[in-house]
């Protein structure tokens, strides 16, 4: 079917001009089919797909208003183009028929040349319009694409700044909570894998903590390598970040278990967390992800680089906020590279459990 | 363009309207275009509108007699379509004037009329009978 051609419905209650349209409109190479009255043509409307609709205005039962109501308010229906057939001495329906959504009207008797025109200009606006759906509904498909994409790399705040225009965003935070966790001896214990089971261990282990952090509220910044780390208060401030930190880092530490090496051999995590300020934020132009800066993040990386296998090692300054709600056993006075003497805990449980 | 020349060339194989008096020039040279040549479907338009007009007129008596307005009004719009088509001018007035009455619910004068329009349906399905057996 060329692009000029179309399948028109034709409905009129009066024969002679169902004939007379029918044959005129076959001659033009489109494929008709009529209807005597409104009804039945809604009944085909919704059973079979038309590009274009001549429509009868005086019609027994259900007329071409009613029709046309019919058509312009269902979904489905709607951008179907509708040529109002009227008298010369209707102009009144027509505009009435036109301020309802009609497209175009054909005046009785119907002119052939008028006729041709009037219908192929329908036809390839309805073209253009179905194309154009079409390009939107692509559009609407890629963007959506892309936006989960970078909602994967990027918290949704801040895809929404970088969306703005804003080129560089780093933001001051007076007081979050960072966590590093990090599985002991896992290069050694993983060493009989192949590399693509080990990363599939590795992608279970933390998918698991993952979800985790979408349940405790926190965010989690990156993986290095067999680490993760994970921050509460950033982007989104919130008064108990400490508390998300140790929900989280308890619940990673017994899921743990569920993990095995080897078919047998359990796994070991230490965990390092402290609390204070940084600036969080996104740099450069290729490859950006989310990152945190500032002393706050070297603390807590040292808390679980100087801690123990199977424990939680926190900083004084997490330990303060903590104290009420969480039991902890001190460690005491340790040697902190860069940072000195340092007074650390561990946390082991809420108190009450 | 070729279409007009073709209809235009159809006009030597197609007869002139019988009774001009009746049949208005211009909308037979109308219908002969969309035909473009079809005897065929020229016969089977007309052969529909002397089945449907008597109908027709039958319709708008029975509604003028029960003085029902609605069924008057789609009656006399039709036949006034119909006629129009075979260029019955006078026909398609008077059909006119009788849907015009019946919208404004003004019954008063429509069986007056009605006697002209089956006086002028008679001249106007006589000029068409005549025009069919000689095409």
């Amino acid at each position: 079917m060329t692009q000029n051609q179309g399948q028109i419905l034709v409905v009129d209650d009066n024969r002679l001009n169902r004939i007379k349209l029918a044959h005129g409109l076959e001659q033009q190479g489109h494929i008709v089919a009529l209807a005597k009255n409104g009804q039945q043509a809604l009944d085909m409307l919704r059973q079979q797909s038309f590009d274009l609709v001549l429509l009868d205005i005086v019609m027994p039962e259900m007329n071409g208003y009613q029709v046309l109501e019919h058509v312009k308010g269902d979904e489905a229906l709607r951008d179907i183009p509708v040529i109002v057939i009227s008298a010369l001495d209707e102009m009144e329906s027509v505009v009435r028929c036109i301020e309802m959504g009609a497209e175009d009207y054909l005046a009785k008797p119907f002119d052939p040349v008028l006729l041709r025109a009037r219908i192929g200009a329908s036809l390839e606006k309805k073209r253009l319009r179905d194309q154009e759906q079409a390009y939107l509904e692509e559009l609407r498909t890629e963007r959506e694409r892309s936006e989960r994409l970078l909602l994967n790399i990027l918290p949704k705040p801040i895809a929404d700044r970088l969306k703005q225009g804003e080129g560089i965003i780093a933001d001051s935070f007076e007081e979050v909570t960072v966590l590093f966790a990090d599985l002991v001896g896992f290069t050694p214990l993983s060493a009989p894998m192949s590399p693509t089971a080990l990363v599939f261990l590795l992608n279970g282990i933390f998918s698991t903590f993952d979800r985790m952090t979408e349940q405790y509220g926190v965010e989690k910044i990156k993986t290095i390598g067999d680490a993760y780390m994970v921050v509460g208060g950033v982007p989104t401030p919130r008064p108990d970040h400490a508390e998300a930190i140790a929900e989280m880092a308890l619940d990673m530490q017994s899921t743990l278990d569920q993990f095995r090496v080897d078919g047998d051999k359990p796994l070991h995590m230490r965990i390092g967390i402290h609390t204070g300020p940084v600036v969080a934020g996104v740099i450069g132009t290729v490859k950006f992800s989310y990152d945190l800066w500032g002393d706050t993040v070297t603390t807590a990386s040292r808390m679980e680089s100087h801690g123990l296998s199977d424990h939680i090692q926190v900083t004084s300054a997490t330990y303060e906020r903590l104290r009420d709600k969480y039991r902890f056993e001190r460690r005491g006075v340790i040697e902190v590279k860069g940072k000195g003497k340092m007074t650390t805990y561990f946390l082991v449980g809420r108190k009450g459990s | 363009m070729a279409e007009r020349t073709q209809a235009d060339a159809n006009d030597k194989h197609l007869p002139s309207p019988a009774c001009p008096d009746v049949l208005d020039p211009a909308a037979l040279k109308n219908l002969r275009q969309l035909a473009a040549g079809d005897v065929g479907l020229l016969t089977q338009l007309i052969d529909t509108f002397l089945e449907d007009a008597p109908q027709l007129l039958a319709e708008i008596r029975r509604a003028v007699e029960d003085e029902d307005a609605p069924a008057l009004h789609r009656a006399a719009h039709t036949l006034k379509s119909n006629s129009a088509e075979f260029g019955a001018t006078a026909l398609s007035d008077l059909c006119r004037e009788l849907e015009t009455m019946a919208q404004a619910n003004a019954l008063d004068e429509a069986a007056d009329r009605l006697a002209q329009a089956e006086s002028e349906s008679e001249k106007a399905t006589g000029a068409l009978k005549v025009m069919r057996y000689s095409l």
